[in-house]
Parts: structure tokens; sequence; C-alpha cells
């Protein structure tokens, strides 16, 4: 658990899916001008992860993952951690957005 | 530190790749792992990582069971044969993750020292070859797996490899596979050879020959 804790991962997780969070964070903001509720954006998060996730289990993209294994990340811990930075920051965006506007 | 492999059984669809296994593998020396291709050498580094699950399997490490994968203890560090370092991934940057100097590297290899803030996809293969292997080496981990670390690597920087590794092998248990046999045979500590789906310890070169391995 020690690994949650070190400034390292958030980089290497950010590393790691900067364009998938980009991608789905620009995809949250489309359903939102589209009056998409909440609930179905969420929820559109988890599948997004779960298909990226069977993607990179299933193809020769996962030789991409031991560089983060060496450094102590499992797969399941970078696809939790990526999907947490992209609901926040999707989140943070949005409540700064309705507070300006 | 005493790592044991033992109890393999690895089958690609029907195929069986590695069926009687043992390896032993301790701190301070190197053991050299030799094989045909396609013998499976490649597979049982992956196995030890836990990058590849196989159907049975024993890892020991100081006679205790390793119930995780490799990795997740992170005591391991592992150089694929493919690419390790992801593109566009700053050189630097790349020292800071695995908590390495700089200066080290470049007191070995110079002829990198422009490179600080280059990015990996602006490297040569074998230039990025040489810094993969050098990380990995360096790594402050406990076990280190090499899978052809001196592939694509000019003659002259597997000579300096052969020295870094003389010399962190002190601290650390390091397991090695690579085609250049006369490398191997004369950095190892302890040899096996894969052949048959089964490891071999080797004495000696004649084990080798009696084998098949090398030609008489």
């Amino acid at each position: 658990m020690d690994i949650l804790f070190k400034r390292k991962t958030y980089y290497l997780v950010f590393f790691f899916s900067k364009y998938l969070i980009l991608s789905s964070v620009a995809l949250s903001f489309l359903f939102t001008a589209l009056k998409g509720p909440l609930p179905s954006i969420l929820l559109f998060k988890i599948i997004f992860w779960g298909v990226v996730y069977i993607f990179q289990l299933e193809s020769s993209l996962h030789k991409r993952l031991t560089f983060y294994n060496n450094l102590g990340l499992s797969k399941n811990k970078l696809f939790v951690l990526s999907f947490l930075f992209d609901v926040i920051l999707f989140l943070s965006i949005l409540i700064l957005v309705r507070i300006w506007f | 530190m005493v790592l044991e492999v033992d109890n393999i059984e690895l089958n690609f669809d029907t195929k069986k790749i590695l069926n009687s296994i043992y390896i032993k593998a301790e701190k301070g020396k190197i053991t050299g792992i030799l094989g045909r291709n396609g013998s499976g050498k490649s597979c049982l580094l992956e196995i030890i990582f836990g990058s590849l699950k196989p159907k049975y399997k024993t890892i020991r490490i100081n006679s205790k069971t390793l119930t995780k994968k490799g990795y997740a203890i992170n005591k391991i560090a592992y150089l694929p044969q493919h690419a390790l370092l992801p593109k566009k991934l700053k050189l630097s940057t790349a020292f800071k993750l695995y908590d390495l100097k700089w200066e080290d590297f470049i007191s070995y290899f110079e002829h990198f020292k422009l490179y600080k803030n280059a990015k990996t996809n602006q490297l040569s293969s074998g230039e990025l070859r040489v810094v993969e292997t050098y990380l990995s080496i360096c790594a402050k981990k406990e076990i280190i797996l090499l899978d052809e670390p001196f592939s694509f690597i000019a003659p002259i920087y597997v000579n300096t490899f052969k020295k870094i590794l003389v010399k962190e092998k002190a601290n650390k248990l390091i397991l090695i596979t690579d085609h250049f046999y006369n490398d191997i045979i004369s950095l190892s500590d302890n040899l096996y050879l894969i052949t048959n789906r089964a490891s071999k310890l080797v004495s000696n070169k004649q084990v080798l020959v009696a084998e098949g391995y090398l030609k008489r």
C-alpha cells in the first residue's frame, strides 16, 4: 500500500493514461453539453476504462505494462488510479465551470 | 537471499514448453541460463517476474513460497527482450523513477552525455537498450532478471556491462539469459541449460556439447 503514498506513483499513472484521461474527460463534457445526467456519465467512464482494461489484457499492449510492474505498479492499480484521476479531473472542472458561469 | 524455481509446467495450447525445471540462484552470484531459441528461457523469467502464468509453479525466496506475483513484492527488476521504457519518456525522468544518478551512468557511457533531456523515441534501438540494461542491472532491487541484455549492444558496451554486473552482484541475485554464450559462461557463477523442457545444471562446456547446445 505504501506505493499509493509516493509521488512517483501518480506521475506514472498520469504518464500511462494521460491521453485516455483527456479523451474520457472530453467525451464526458460532450455528454454534459448534451444534458446527460451525471450518473450516466460516471457509468460511461466505468465502461470506458473497462473496455481499455480488456483491450490491454488481450492485445500486445500488455508488454507496455512491464515498465510499470518494474516500478511496483500492477495493472489493477494503474487502471483504478487512472479511473479515479479521470473522475476527479472531470468533477473538478465541472464544479469550477458551474461556479464561474 | 536464495531464489528457487521449481515444479514449473507451462503449456501453450497442446505444446509443452517447460516441464521439469529446478533453478537455484543466490545473492552474490550470477546465474546464467542457456538454451536454444524457443526453449522457454524468456518464459521462465516472465514466470518469476509474474507477467506470465504457468499451469503450475513453485517459487521460493529464502525457502518461503512466493504466493504473490513476483513484481508485487517490489524486489525484482526485470529486463524483457522487448523494449522496456515507454515512448516519449525523458531519460532524466527514467533515471529519477529508478532512483539512479545520471552522472553514474555517464561515468560508464560518456557517449550518452548529450542525451540527458532526450526522449526515448529519439534514441536508436541499440542506444535505448543500453539505457534499459543499465537501469535494470543497477535498479535498487535484490533480484535482477535479464533477458538477452547484450542483444543490439555494441561489443565495447557489452564489456562495460560485464564490469557493472560483476560490481553489482555483490548485493544482488542476478539471473541472466542470452545467446552470447561465451559472455554468459564467463560471467556466470552457476549455469543452467534448458533443453527438452527441463533444466540441467552445467558444470563445464562439455555438457553443453553433449546436450547438443554447442558444436564439438
